[in-house]
């Protein structure tokens, strides 16, 4: 079965750097697994976190995204950028339930042609080891991470973590990197639920016991999540059944 | 060679031991010559060489022969690095575009172009072009049935295969096939965009449509070359890969090419020797400039040293650039001056500076940086604390005062990489080698019998400089060798001072009693680099010099356009490698300021004021200060700068509100990539 399966992987390569890398390969005729699938922008930095959603809910195994080496980004710190959102988006996929190392960032220099077949072939073999991506029962999930990573509160954090990280805060704090972590990651995990929440109000009317065991959480902890959707407006009491409230998106 | 083939390596080793070592590999550091062919040259066009047979240059026009008009850069010159060769590459392309200032642009004619169609309404009517390569590509990807597969794609109203797609004949064709089909969005499936874009850019521009109606897909450094046992699955990714550049070129609207006029004048910060030579570069190419000083002299480092190792006179070049400047009607000198404020980007900078406590306020197209560098300021070896320990310039300034005797230094101690290549401060000083040397042929040539010991790591004389360490080997300065482990002690009594080194020849510390003890003190940046940095967002390098785009290929650029950098600033350097590269910074800055305008790509950001909420994360995040808040009715908004935007697209991965999107890669244009295989 494994044998059969020809993963199809999106690869986001940066201009300057690691697609120039790729016609390296080419032109030392360095030969590699033909599953990738080139997407060219500029900067790595252009990866936006919802392409990465967005790529497998179209359906590929896995995404490759390559930069210039750290240090070496022709837009100076671009590829920085990219290695913190990258970090964030792989422990938002474990927390939509999908294997993190299906996303998988590196960094290739126009002259290593070697290394970049390298990588591709390696990851080809680790994606096609990992089986095909099902989405199915995934979606949901799928769909309320690219909420999240839509979310301004997280696109303010990811955005921010450098300097968060470098310079500290606008009062001259500066966390730890563990404190910044603990940060983010609790900040991901808080707007996904949230997010999936929505989602899953939009099907059909819910009450808080009945969505706490679909998500698998306790009851008191999603009603905090219905109480602030209801006040941003993306969630309303639909009605009660005897006497347990009812809640539906909108 | 012994009888296994490894080969056995002969050597001295430090204390004087001979040594015979085994090695697998013996790997020959060789030497630069000038190329035969070069000086024949030399003889055919009349210019001098060096005895070496290198093209000689004067100490202070490190780019010109000795035939007027005639001007030499790189290795032909002397032994050098690949900055220092593009350096004076710049350099001497400065000094020729001088020369012929007068007659710049009298020989170009203009390219014209067909007005370019409105497409805006128009239904996407997209031609594909798809390249066999020879064989490159034909024989492994199924070319013929790529095209079938292109002819059923949605908007596809053309598409054909070519032997060739660069050709000469095919741009005719694809001009022709744009007319015939009235096409409005062109695909090509060949090699690589980074090599060929430009070339079908241009096509489809002169057939009337705009550049950026065009996209481009690797069917062949990514694909037929590197699957070539695997014809089948290289098919199909090349059609894949046609089909994702047909879905991303569906999207692409016209982008307007954009040009912005630019002041033709250079503000030069910094009045040293390095600044006032790239203000007389920028002069003498016809350009305006401001030299920005902040001290009440012109002259900088240089005012502190007076000859050169091969006995020129630093203060005659000092004297006769300063009265340049001064007569120079293009330059505008101001002293005791700072720089306070700098706005905008390239072609349009406004900078505020402050004289004496009054402003002004300063319009030009370019920055050159060029502040200097210092010399140490000793903590070591009882410097500061003892009269008879001085630094190298200090020697050197009462040697010429003749506050120092010469005849009267019996012993003279000199220390070297002071301040330099230590744990705080990796770097070489690349001066204080030569100037040690110098100093202590200068007490020599007066009192041949005084004794002088430099105490040293490594000596770097290099280049022609190397004849002077050994001139001076052989007039009997000593040389002896310390390291880290066994740095001289330097104690101070009564007597006066004492200086303890190790002698690794002969295995035991000596004591010297020097009537003088000489520190060559490195160089190190100047403190106001940061705040200057931090106004021209332009970096520094770890030990807090400007760093440049590119170590080897952009030494006087930096990555923000506009700016350059050149002298002390960007790291120590004797003068004329502060020469080559103020040269070099001049000529780099007259290319914008000639061409009158700068062209900017339209792969720009740009910013969907409704979504902006001017919250400034893209401001804060931009590495080129591309994108600024500006108030618009009393309202933040973020607003990119053009001219300065790279097109990263780092603002628009980042935007809280998806209010930014990237001209050529918009977020609906990724999107279509992305989704372009889904199965249907």
């Amino acid at each position: 079965m494994a044998d059969n399966f020809a993963p199809r992987i999106v690869a986001f390569l940066c201009n300057w750097c690691s697609y120039a890398g790729a016609d390296m390969a080419g032109i030392s005729r360095i030969q590699y697994l033909p599953n990738i699938r080139v997407i060219r922008v500029m900067c790595s930095g252009r990866v936006d976190p919802i392409f990465v959603f967005q790529s497998f809910l179209c359906g590929f195994d896995a995404v490759l995204v390559l930069g210039c080496h750290l240090g070496d980004c022709h837009y100076l710190v671009g590829n920085y950028h990219t290695e913190k959102k990258m970090n964030r988006v792989r422990k938002l996929l474990g927390i939509v339930g999908i294997e993190p190392e299906r996303l998988l960032l590196d960094w290739v220099s126009a002259a290593e042609g070697a290394r970049f077949a390298q990588i591709v072939s390696s990851f080809t073999k680790k994606v096609k080891s990992l089986g095909p991506f099902r989405k199915d029962g995934l979606e949901q999930g799928l769909e309320a991470a690219k909420a999240t990573v839509q979310s301004e509160r997280i696109r303010w954090l990811l955005g921010k973590e450098l300097e968060l990280l470098q310079e500290g805060n606008v009062f001259g704090e500066k966390l730890s990197s563990s404190e910044i972590d603990l940060l983010i990651d609790t900040a991901l995990k808080d707007e996904y639920l949230k997010n999936l929440v929505s989602l899953i109000l939009k099907e059909k009317p819910l009450s808080c016991k009945e969505i706490a065991s679909l998500v698998g959480l306790s009851p008191m902890a999603i009603s905090s999540y219905l109480i602030d959707l209801e006040e941003s407006g993306e969630v309303s009491l639909h009605g009660f059944e005897g006497k347990t409230p009812k809640y539906i998106a909108g | 060679m012994d009888s296994t083939g490894n080969l056995l390596l002969k050597y001295l080793g430090e204390n004087d031991k001979s040594e015979t070592r085994e090695f697998d590999l013996v790997v020959l550091s060789v030497g630069f010559q000038p190329s035969p062919e070069a000086i024949k040259l030399a003889k055919k066009i009349g210019i001098q060489l060096n005895k070496y047979g290198f093209c000689y240059t004067d100490t202070f026009s490190p780019v010109e022969t000795s035939r007027p008009g005639i001007f030499v850069a790189g290795a032909f010159q002397g032994p050098k690095d690949i900055p220092e060769t593009v350096m004076q590459a710049s350099g001497a392309g400065a000094k020729a575009a001088s020369l012929l200032s007068p007659a710049r642009n009298t020989l170009i004619s203009e390219k014209t172009y067909p007005p370019e169609k409105e497409v805006g309404g128009e239904e996407p009517k997209i031609g594909v072009f798809i390249c066999h390569c020879g064989i490159n590509i034909g024989a492994v990807v199924d070319v013929p049935k790529v095209v079938e597969y292109a002819r059923t794609l949605p908007n596809v109203a053309y598409a054909e295969d070519n032997l060739y797609t660069c050709s000469q004949d095919t741009q005719e064709r694809i001009k022709a096939m744009i007319g015939e089909h009235n096409l409005n969005r062109v695909v090509v499936a060949s090699c690589s965009p980074r090599t060929h874009e430009p070339l079908f850019q241009e096509t489809i521009r002169e057939a009337g449509l705009n550049r950026y109606l065009f996209e481009m897909t690797n069917i062949r450094d990514q694909c037929s070359w590197v699957h070539k046992d695997r014809p089948e699955e290289a098919t199909q990714k090349a059609k894949d890969l046609v089909k994702m550049a047909i879905d991303k070129v569906r999207l692409f609207q016209p982008l307007k090419e954009l040009t912005v006029p630019i002041t033709p004048k250079g503000l030069v910060i910094g009045g040293g020797i390095a600044g006032m030579t790239a203000a007389l570069g920028l002069a003498n190419q016809g350009f305006e400039c401001f030299l920005i000083e902040k001290s009440d002299l012109l002259g900088g480092n240089v005012r502190q040293v007076h000859y050169t190792l091969d006995g020129n006179s630093v203060s005659k070049f000092l004297e006769e650039t300063i009265q340049k400047i001064e007569q120079n009607k293009l330059i505008h000198v101001y002293k005791n001056a700072q720089i306070k404020e700098v706005t905008g980007y390239i072609g349009n900078f406004r900078s505020t500076i402050d004289i004496k406590g009054e402003e002004e306020i300063l319009e030009h197209g370019v920055i050159i940086v060029a502040t200097g560098g210092h010399e140490y300021r000793p903590s070591e070896y009882l410097y500061g604390k003892h009269e008879r320990v001085i630094t190298q310039l200090e020697l050197e300034r009462k040697l010429v005062t003749h506050s120092l005797k010469p005849e009267e230094l019996d012993n003279v101690v000199m220390i070297q990489c002071v301040g330099s290549r230590t744990e705080e401060r990796l770097y070489c000083s690349k001066v204080c080698c030569s100037q040690a040397v110098k100093n202590a042929l200068k007490i020599k040539e007066i009192n041949p019998f005084s004794n002088i010991y430099i105490l040293y790591k490594d000596m770097r004389t290099y280049g022609f400089k190397e004849e002077f360490y050994q001139k001076a080997r052989n007039q009997g300065v000593i040389f002896l060798r310390y390291t880290d482990e066994s740095k001289p002690e330097v104690t101070s009594s009564n007597n006066g001072i004492e200086a303890k080194i190790f002698d690794p020849v002969l295995g035991e510390d000596c004591l010297a009693k020097p009537d003088l003890l000489v520190l060559s003190a490195g160089i190190v940046p100047n403190e106001d680099n940061e705040a200057l940095a931090k106004m021209l967002k332009v970096p520094l390098n770890e030990d807090g010099f400007f760093l440049e785009a590119h170590v080897k290929l952009r030494p006087v650029d930096f990555a923000t356009e506009g700016i350059f950098v050149c002298g002390l600033a960007h790291s120590p350097k004797p003068v004329e490698e502060s020469l080559s590269q103020a040269l070099a910074a001049a000529g780099k800055a007259a290319i914008p300021l000639s061409k009158g305008f700068v062209s900017v790509e339209p792969i720009v950001s740009s910013v969907n004021e409704e979504k902006c909420i001017g919250c400034g994360l893209c401001e804060s995040i931009c590495a080129f200060s591309a994108i600024r808040l500006v108030s618009k009715n009393g309202v933040n908004k973020a607003e990119t700068i053009p001219a300065s935007c790279k097109g990263c697209g780092l603002c628009a991965a980042s935007c809280p509100q998806q209010a930014i999107t990237m001209g050529h890669f918009t977020d609906e244009e990724l999107a279509a990539q992305i989704g372009a295989l889904v199965p249907a």
